[in-house]
Formats: structure tokens, sequence, C-alpha cells
């Protein structure tokens, strides 16, 4: 291992192609701790800086003031997704590198920063968070209610192959590609497309969770003199799922007027006590 | 009770552990119940209770370190409570909610402390002190997952006998409202999903979603195989173009970028 001379005239940081490797690696590894120590002024800036500490060590030297100021630098506020996060190490530790060779204007790294964390944590968030998440989520499940250990060893694998995938390889290319990969991608509205498509599939699946997952009927009988109706009967004459249809709209339309979960939470409860109490929903199957 | 208590306390450390490191997703009611269930010794309970805990928390979800509700702290309790006291599901659910929203009040706390150190992270570095930073940087972890067990460990230790005692005294006619409340519950879970994914144009999608089970009763494996081809085919004829065909006037990729984005959650 190379130690960092006072001279810059001399690539120290990544000079072959297994120090590089090393690097994808280490990379990889450390920025799974992004999220410790997130605060509310700067979310994850402490740990972004302590995550680029050994790399920025090797590249301005142990203990030297350009280190420090590096490290300072980088207290700035910053936020994304968990799995793109690598990408922004990446392009950060390559304009660092080249600050150090060649010198660039350091203010243009946080200016770097600051303009992916948003569009890769928009990205990050619709594909992993809604795409993947419910996607897995939907094929898990049905073995969980099983007591199935099919269950959460596919909920694992569904999830975090994609999750820990994009991360070794969003790091690797954020370093060799630098920024140009990205704003490439936003001009051409890849990263739109990838939003939508991912969206498509989160609301198929939603949709397709509504229908089997809540449970709203009505145990109700009208007894006339000679016939009981049931009305539930009548309702899945109509369309069935219609209760349970109404009660989800019902709930995302005022959600989206009034983004209060909490209050919409305690209705449903009280909701169901009330009608339970009166006759109209019951334990019944 | 000990062992138990310490077992809780355990499946706290490492639900919180593996929700922030590398966003494994051990966060997840399903995760967490499994990985109670298993210190608990009832790996099979856990998994089970864990399918109606997620129904109930699917929507809630950490954006950008910002929780609605404590969903993993749900799974815990949920599931330690249905094997404890054996508490059936749809009670389990119940008493998990109060122990969701006592987790986003805890973390509110440890976020204004860990707030407090930004401070004395840059004071470290102006001074040049890079093992002060490590330093504090290992205490703040360390802190953060002490938190977590002393909320399990106490919790179980101090509260069991009151649940099992409160359990106990529920009349039939408030557990079946309690039944029919966890049936209805996964609404809200589904409603707040659509939040961030519903736009007008989007729209039919969630109704072919519904119409395929509610209708044609296809399972989630299935409607997800369909969800990718019809994704795919939505998306395809815009693949390669330059910026979307409906913004007339050239704009930059950020301003193209942010008024999609904006109708995206207007309309």
């Amino acid at each position: 291992m190379t130690e960092t001379t006072n001279t810059a005239n001399v690539p120290t940081f990544l000079p072959d192609q297994k120090s590089e490797k090393h690097f994808y690696n280490s990379l990889f590894w450390r920025s799974q701790w992004l999220m410790f120590c997130t605060s509310y002024t700067k979310q994850q800036a402490v740990t972004f800086s302590w995550v680029m500490m050994p790399y920025l060590e090797k590249i301005y030297g142990k203990d030297t003031d350009e280190f420090y100021a590096a490290m300072l630098r980088h207290q700035d506020f910053f936020n994304t997704n968990v799995a793109v996060a690598p990408f922004v190490f990446g392009v950060v530790t390559s304009m660092e590198k080249e600050n150090k060779e060649n010198g660039v204007e350091a203010k243009s790294i946080n200016a770097l920063k600051s303009s992916l964390m948003g569009p890769l944590a928009g990205i990050g968030d619709s594909l992993l968070a809604n795409g993947v998440r419910l996607i897995a989520t939907g094929i898990a499940i049905g073995f969980f209610q099983q007591g199935s250990w099919l269950g959460p060893i596919l909920f694992m694998l569904l999830l975090n192959v994609p999750n820990w995938g994009i991360k070794w390889f969003s790091g690797k290319y954020g370093y060799k590609l630098g920024n140009t990969f990205i704003t490439d991608a936003m001009k051409s509205g890849t990263l739109n497309l990838i939003t939508k498509a991912a969206s498509i599939v989160g609301l198929m699946m939603v949709g397709a969770m509504s229908a089997q997952y809540v449970t709203f009927k009505t145990v109700l009988k009208i007894k006339s003199a000679s016939q009981v109706v049931d009305i539930q009967k009548i309702f899945d004459m109509i369309l069935p799922g219609l209760l349970p249809l109404l009660l989800v709209l019902g709930c995302f339309f005022y959600l989206r007027k009034k983004n209060k979960p909490v209050r919409v939470l305690l209705a449903v409860v009280v909701l169901a006590f009330v009608l339970t109490l009166i006759g109209v929903t019951g334990a019944a199957k | 009770m000990l062992m138990q208590a310490l077992a809780v306390g355990l499946a706290c450390v490492l639900v919180k552990f593996g929700a922030w490191w590398g966003a494994m997703g051990w966060d997840r009611p399903m995760i967490a119940s499994t990985i109670t269930g298993i210190l608990l010794g009832k790996p099979v309970e856990g998994i089970t209770v864990g399918a109606a805990l997620e129904l109930v928390y699917m929507g809630t979800q950490s954006m950008g370190g910002v929780i609605p509700q404590d969903y993993g702290l749900g799974g815990i309790f949920g599931c330690a409570f249905a094997i404890l006291v054996s508490a059936k599901p749809s009670v389990a659910v119940a008493l998990s909610i109060p122990f969701s929203m006592l987790g986003t009040l805890i973390y509110d706390l440890f976020k204004f402390w860990a707030t407090s150190l930004v401070i004395r992270f840059q004071t470290h570095l102006e001074n040049h002190q890079i093992k002060a930073f490590k330093r504090l940087w290992n205490i703040q972890a360390f802190v953060y997952l002490l938190m977590w067990f002393l909320l399990g460990f106490v919790s179980i230790l101090a509260g069991t006998s009151a649940i099992k005692a409160l359990v106990n005294m529920i009349p039939t006619v408030i557990m079946n409202s309690l039944t029919v409340a966890a049936g209805m519950l996964p609404a809200l879970g589904m409603a707040l999903l659509m939040i961030s994914l519903w736009s007008k144009k989007l729209a039919p999608y969630f109704f072919i979603g519904f119409g395929l089970v509610a209708f044609f009763k296809g399972t989630l494996i299935e409607v997800a195989f369909l969800g990718a081809a019809v994704a795919f085919l939505a998306v395809i004829g815009q693949i390669g173009k330059h910026t979307n065909g409906n913004n007339a006037q050239p704009k930059t990729a950020e301003g193209a970028e942010e008024s999609e984005e904006e109708d995206f959650y207007n309309d």
C-alpha cells in the first residue's frame, strides 16, 4: 500500500486494478452505514463524511490540512436513498481525486452532491420502496400467512438482491463515469420512465392487495315475511369487493386532502366498533 | 420473564440494525415479527402473525428518515404479545399500535440528541482530531442500538402481566370489533401507498390490479408478472425520446423533471 507523499504529481489513489477493486468493495460495505447518525439539521451529512474518511485520507494524506478541509466540506446537508448513495460516493471520490491531481473547484463538488441527491432519492425510493418492496411483499405474504419459512426467505431475497446489486454497481459506475451519466439520464428522460414503470407495477400491486387483504363485509340480513335477504350477497352481485374498494378509496381521498394517517387509523377502528355494536359487521365469516 | 425480556430487547436491536444498515428491510413488520418469533423460540407463530401485522403497516414506510409510525416496533411487540400472552392476531395488531407510536416519540428524542452532536463532530474536525470524530461516531451508533434494547427489555419485563390481565378482560363483542377492525385496517395501508403512486394518468392501473384479484381470483404473483409486462408496454414507446412529448418548449432537464414531478402529485 503506497502512502501519500506531499508532492502532488504521483497518482497515489487507486494506481492499479487490484486497489480499484478493493475500493469498490470497501465503498459497498462502508456506505451501508449511511443512515446512522441522521440529524434534523443535516440529515446524513456526518455519516457521509464518515464513509468518505478513508478515501480522503488516501487522496490527501493522513492528518493533512487538505484532508480536514475536505472532511469539513462534506459536513453539508446530505440526504438520499441508501441503495443509490454509492453512486454519489463514487462520483465525489473521483472528483476529490481530480481535485488533488489537477485542482477542480472544491465548490463544484458540493454543488454536484446537492444536484444528485434529489433525483437519486426519487428514483431509489420509487424503484425500491414502492416497486420492488411491493412485489416482494405481494409474493411473500401468502407464504407468511401459511407460516412457511419460504415467506421470510423469499422476501429478503426479492428485496435485497436488487437493493445490494444496485448498491454495488452504482458505486462502481459512479466512480468510473463521474458526473456525466446521471446528467445524461436526466436529459433523456430515462429517470422519469423508470419512476413511471415502477409506479405502474406498484399501483397494480396495491389494487391487487386491496382486493386480497382488505376484509369488509356486512353480516346484516333483512328478514321480511317470506324470506331473508343477505345484504352481502347483493353487494357481491353488484361488484365483487365493492365494500373494500370503497373503503380504500375513501381512506385515500381523505388522506390526499388532509395527510393525517393517525386520524384515519382511529376513524377506521371507531367505525369497526360502531358497525359491530349495531350488528352491521361481525366476526362471522 | 427475564429471558423473554432479553429476547425482545435483542429483537429490537436486530430489527433496528437491519433497518438502517444497508436498508435491508428488517423493520418491515413481517421480518421484525419473524425475528422476534425466532428469539422467543416460536418462529412459526412469528411468521404467521407477521403477515397480519404487515397488512396493517404496509403503507407506512420510512421516507428520508421520517417514519409516520414505527412499524418495526409494531411488528416486534405485536408478535411478542401474540406469543407471550397468547393474544389472537387481531388483538396483537391492536396492542402493537401504541408501541408503534411510542417508537416514533423515542426516535425523535434520539434525533434531537444526534442533531446536537453535529456541531461537536464539526468542532473535532476543525481541531484536527480525527480520533475524537471516530470515537463520537461509534458512541452515537452504540447509544442508538442500546436505546432500542432497553425499550424492548423494560416494556416486556414491566408490561406483560398488565397486558395479559387486560387481554383476559376483553368481552366478546370487543373481540369481534377488533377482528373487524383488523380486516379493515389494511385499507389504510393501501391508501397510504397510493398517496405516493397515484396520478390521474396512472389511476386505471390500480383498478386493473384490483379487478384481476376481485373478479378473476388472480394471485399476487400473477398480478406482479402481468404488472411488469404492462409497465414495459406503457413506457416502451418513450424509451430513447428526448424529454417527455408533452413539453413543447425546450426546458432544462431539471425543469422538466420538476414539472413532471409536480403534476404527478397534484392531479
